[in-house]
């Protein structure tokens, strides 16, 4: 505990006093209409992210990480119903801009890339010609600067051989490489923030290790946001300066990287972080997290950990916790936390 | 090894046409002479990148594919000799956990009858000693007897896992693949998984083949592992070894490769490339166009599988001149925070939740 609190006072505090995050996700709540009713996918979600940053959201599958991604891309589709919170980019609220402004910063000031690059690549169409359109939609360049600036954006992501490989299509290009690609288009309109959901889950070992480097120089060197959405907490500390854990729509916990993996307050967090095997001496059996996630539908009266949770007492059956502090920066929803209390 | 393997590989090879007008585009070679050895009661990852043939060689030993070279002897009995209907009879002591379990589990089957299929197959406990011992399986994999009725969508991802568990362990086999039988689950559910695929195996005894790209997975439940790039072995140790001194310079990228939940520092030297087509591999070691100590000789002359006395084989020309490595992050080794620890062993203290019943 006191090698990572020593941890975080060599961190950059990214999000300083005086500035404004970039974005901020306020109360954000979305719902999908289905056949039983409409179902929670995010409830309240409430973080931010610093211009310039890094924050990495992780959870679960139906944790919601991904549908808030789509909220502020603007991407929900029709069942997809917003009823709350605001999400606020340098200051304007994206829920209640015109759509026209909305289209101009997508793809503009805020991009994203996504987990199956080979999805989100049009085959029909040469690698090249995708990142040129990308640029000329929201600028108005000539062909040729267009061109050259294509060409650059290929080599600043580490594609080689940048003028050949504008002419290739996708398929002929290896997952890493359409991942490259990707970043590439991406970064087409210098975005001030880059959502990343799962950028490395399809890729092999090695080349996710290349992938998360590529990202952090583009954080470091261009001054991009960068919010990166994983179930994998340990990937996400090794590039995160804050880290966001949902779990079944909702923030469980928020704060610096060395918080929340040296010091989590939350008992999910806890969870995830043993449920990783370790190298550490000795024989014990990995923690896994009984039960499953719960079904949104069905969600529990109070915490929605609560069946799962090893530290649960009656309150915790009954009530819902808030998010509220416990250092600098750090929150957790949790009744029994500080977790010193009840270890 | 002085006593006779379980599984003995030798010389395996899997050669897929590429198609074409008569087969004219060449073949692939995805499994390319392996040859290892599974001891009782031994588990041995099996661990590589996409597109390795660690998946082709799990089908290949199951014979859920024929080889096109090679030999598998199964307690000394050659089994690529055998005829179809001695290899079916083979099979209960051969068996296969899939990676997904939303796909290889019948929807329109109860679990009772997922469970006492391959009983049934077998002619195994015929009639109500079927219910028994379906009962007696869910309880070893932690699920509620009772549900035996239920259908798979039934339950979570990781319930169906179970399952599929439960399924491969009904004729007491003594040997199972695991092909990335955790790589489709949440993380808190694989490591449940986990656990369990380790404790059946130790206490019954059985021998796995545990096929993952993890290998923080499989040095939590294998004895020994073997690294497989483009077809062919690289390096085969026990698991200490592996993970302390590894010699082939791919095995060593896999380890620094590894996702450290450790606040950003500056990190290793990383691989650089993409994986080649195994349709068109490069000449000499597979590795050598990726490998940062590579030299003439690489590109020229493939390396051979060499077998140490401790058990320890590299296939690589200059594994005892490249740079001692550096180690697994020390955020992967060093023992978990006192606070952590005390607040983990709650985890670990709470009965498993599906076994008394949900």
């Amino acid at each position: 505990m006191d090698g990572a609190g020593g941890q975080a006072h060599d961190m950059p505090l990214t999000a300083t006093a005086d500035t404004r995050p970039l974005l901020q996700v306020r109360g954000l709540s979305v719902s999908f209409a289905t056949e039983g009713g409409r179902v929670p996918a995010v409830r309240h979600a409430d973080f931010d992210i610093p211009a310039g940053g890094c924050v990495g959201i992780v959870g679960e599958s139906g944790s919601g990480k991904s549908v808030t991604s789509l909220a502020i891309m603007g991407l929900l589709a029709g069942a997809a119903r917003i009823h709350a919170g605001q999400i606020l980019f340098e200051g304007r609220d994206l829920l209640a801009l015109p759509q026209k402004e909305v289209r101009r910063l997508r793809g503009g000031a805020i991009s994203m890339i996504f987990q199956e690059p080979m999805s989100s690549l049009n085959p029909a169409f040469t690698v090249g010609d995708q990142i040129m359109e990308a640029i000329r939609a929201h600028e108005s360049v000539g062909a040729r600067e267009a061109r050259d600036r294509t060409v650059e954006l290929l080599r600043q992501v580490r594609i080689p051989s940048p003028e050949r490989r504008f002419d290739e299509y996708p398929h002929k290009l290896s997952g890493g490489m359409r991942q490259r690609a990707m970043i590439a288009m991406a970064l087409a309109c210098n975005p001030r923030l880059l959502i990343a959901d799962e950028p490395t889950t399809a890729l092999d070992v090695t080349v996710q290790a290349q992938v998360i480097e590529l990202l952090r120089e583009i954080q470091r060197e261009r001054g991009t946001a960068i919010m990166l959405i994983s179930h994998n907490i340990g990937l996400i500390a090794s590039l995160a300066s804050d880290i966001v854990v949902m779990y079944a729509g909702g923030v469980v916990e928020r704060g610096p990287s060395a918080r929340i993996i040296g010091n989590p307050e939350h008992p999910y967090t806890v969870g995830l972080l043993g449920a990783i095997p370790r190298a550490e001496p000795g024989d014990r059996p990995l923690v896994g997290i009984d039960g499953a996630v719960p079904d949104l539908r069905h969600l529990p009266p109070g915490c929605v950990f609560e069946p799962r949770c090893p530290f649960s007492g009656p309150v915790c059956r009954e009530t819902a916790p808030e998010l509220s502090p416990f250092a600098p920066r750090h929150a957790a929803a949790c009744h029994m936390a500080p977790l010193e209390r009840v270890a | 090894m002085t006593t006779e393997p379980l599984l003995r590989v030798r010389d395996l090879c899997k050669h897929f046409p590429l198609g074409g007008f008569f087969g004219g585009r060449g073949r692939v070679a995805a499994v390319d002479g392996l040859s290892f050895d599974i001891a009782e009661g031994e588990t041995l990852g099996l661990v590589g990148e996409s597109g390795c043939g660690k998946s082709t060689t799990g089908r290949l030993i199951l014979r859920l594919i024929e080889p096109t070279a090679g030999e598998i002897a199964f307690r000394g009995r050659d089994l690529l000799g055998l005829d179809a209907s001695v290899m079916v009879s083979q099979r209960r002591n051969l068996q296969l956990i899939f990676q997904d379990p939303f796909s290889s589990l019948n929807p329109s089957m109860t679990v009772r009858e997922i469970i006492g299929e391959p009983l049934h197959v077998h002619h195994v406990d015929a009639g109500s000693g079927i219910d028994r011992r379906v009962a007696e399986l869910l309880e070893m994999v932690g699920l509620n007897a009772r549900h035996m009725g239920r259908y798979p969508h039934e339950f979570s991802g990781g319930q169906r896992q179970r399952i599929g568990i439960a399924r491969a362990l009904a004729l007491s086999p003594q040997f199972i693949v695991c092909d990335e039988p955790v790589s489709a689950l949440d993380v808190s559910v694989q490591a449940q998984i986990l656990n369990l695929l380790r404790r059946v195996q130790r206490e019954m005894g059985i021998s796995l083949l545990f096929i993952s790209h993890d290998l923080m997975a499989v040095r939590y439940v294998a004895h020994r592992v073997a690294v497989m790039y483009l077809g062919k072995l690289v390096e085969v140790a026990p698991t200490a070894a592996i993970f302390d001194q590894p010699r082939h310079p791919y095995s060593r990228a896999l380890l620094d490769a590894i996702p450290a939940p450790e606040v950003a520092t500056q990190r290793k030297a990383l691989l650089e490339g993409d994986l080649p087509s195994p349709i068109n591999p490069p000449t000499g070691c597979h590795f050598h166009p990726r490998c940062p100590f590579a030299t003439a000789r690489c590109a020229a002359e493939a390396p051979t599988l060499e077998d140490d006395p401790g058990g320890h084989a590299v296939a690589c020309h200059h594994w005892r001149d490249v740079p001692q490595w550096t180690g697994l992050s020390p955020a992967l080794t060093r023992p978990v925070e006192p606070r952590l620890a005390r607040l983990l062993e709650r985890f670990r203290e709470r009965p498993l939740a599906e076994a008394t019943g949900s």
